[in-house]
């Protein structure tokens, strides 16, 4: 037998909790091909009904701004002003993925930067958490320790709930990591190696944005209000 | 590859081993029922002949047969898969196996890369020293990157499997697997798990 066929024999005798850990990941996802193919019509018609109301709130934004915002992009907390939104739509150029270590900025809050010179702002956004490129699950263990150590380093961060369309009509919550971030402490982020970051204003699937109020600080089991 | 993990309960593996245990002769039908798919599925991607992957199929309910007791494993299907995984490499390592193709020649190509001193060295370690420094080395990688990796080379998945599964694009995850294989090296070497 020669290396290379040891090392795959070898590679046989990983532990189960690994492979179920793996099996568990697969099993999660929510659409493999079988599944795309068959719910191809049920997605398309969630696609088209999701596109008609993201337009809608888009006109709503243009045409009527203080029906979502206001005053302005920022709404008061009692910890002071609150940035959970921007106006104007995410240029398709700034959905990039990063890599371990690196930092992408989504056009509005980089936009939202420059609109808010107040420097005890705070920006409600959404933590896209990244390692070797690839997205991590919400509710894994590397998000809940990532969340963990920037919550050590005395950033509050934690998960936010937003929801999506499922079904005819139905609407379902789902949860993402988030921050509650001032400008310095985003621009300075102390980003692990082992993660590639990108920072975005979430918005449920009508278009509204997603409020501190459906935020939840790593560790707590209580919303901030 | 339908996994049976997600649709066998732990009770049914558990009924299954106690007929293996108690010596039943429906042990093997049973095993066969609930993870006959899976284990062909392993052996068809290393072997890619549907023949051979029955045959080593219908080898791995035999070994299970003279396996359980003494041993009681506690995932049925790691410890079945675990077997087909391990005949169907005996037989890929026929000349005949080997020019048919299939997933098995790259993915062994691949992990060359990952030999300290290259794929000509001889002898790399002990098996079960091996074993350990892996289930180590996989423990030091994001949830992701591990998870890519074993559906590779335990799994021996064709990447665009590994792609749908996984909801991942294929040069991701050759991305993901290079840079794996790359850690992997520089652990066995760190291990020194070279001659």
């Amino acid at each position: 037998m020669n290396n290379e066929e040891r090392l795959y024999q070898a590679i046989g005798e990983v532990d189960d909790e690994l492979l179920e850990r793996m099996e568990r990941a697969m099993a999660e996802q929510p659409t493999g091909r079988a599944d795309r193919n068959r719910n191809k019509g049920r997605l398309l018609w969630q696609a088209a009904l999701s596109s008609v109301l993201i337009a809608a709130a888009a006109l709503l934004l243009i045409f009527n701004d203080s029906l979502f915002h206001r005053d302005g992009n920022v709404t008061y907390t009692a910890s002071g002003p609150v940035v959970d939104r921007a106006i104007g739509n995410e240029s398709s150029s700034s959905v990039v993925t990063p890599g371990n270590g690196q930092i992408v900025y989504f056009d509005s809050v980089r936009r939202a930067f420059e609109t808010n010179k107040d420097s005890r702002t705070k920006y409600f956004v959404a933590i896209d958490l990244f390692a070797d490129e690839m997205p991590l699950n919400v509710g894994s263990f590397d998000t809940h320790r990532e969340l963990k150590r920037l919550q050590e380093l005395g950033l509050q961060v934690g998960y936010a709930e937003s929801w999506t369309y499922q079904g005819e009509g139905g609407q379902v919550d789902y949860l993402y990591a988030a921050g509650l971030l001032t400008a310095e402490q985003l621009k300075n982020f102390p980003a692990s190696s082992e993660y590639g970051y990108a920072f975005r204003f979430a918005t449920n699937a009508d278009g509204t944005p997603v409020t501190t109020e459906n935020f939840v600080e790593a560790g707590s089991r209580t919303k901030i209000k | 590859m339908n996994s049976p993990s997600s649709s066998t309960s732990e009770s049914q593996d558990e009924k299954i081993i106690d007929l293996f245990w108690n010596r039943s002769e429906s042990a093997i039908g049973e095993a066969s029922r609930e993870y006959g798919r899976y284990c062909y599925s392993i052996s068809y991607h290393i072997l890619r002949s549907t023949e051979d992957a029955e045959e080593c199929v219908n080898d791995t309910w035999l070994r299970t047969w003279n396996a359980i007791p003494p041993q009681r494993p506690g995932k049925l299907s790691f410890f079945v898969g675990r077997i087909v995984r391990n005949l169907s490499l005996d037989k890929f390592r026929s000349k005949k196996a080997k020019r048919r193709g299939g997933e098995m020649s790259p993915i062994l190509e691949e992990l060359s890369e990952a030999i300290p001193g290259g794929p000509d060295t001889e002898s790399l370690v002990l098996d079960r020293e091996l074993g350990r420094v892996i289930n180590d080395f996989l423990r030091t990688l994001p949830e992701n990157a591990c998870h890519l990796f074993l559906a590779r080379y335990w799994h021996s998945m064709p990447l665009a499997e590994i792609a749908a599964k996984f909801g991942v694009k294929e040069n991701n995850i050759k991305a993901s697997l290079f840079r794996t294989r790359g850690k992997l090296k520089e652990y066995l070497e760190k291990e020194g798990m070279q001659p």
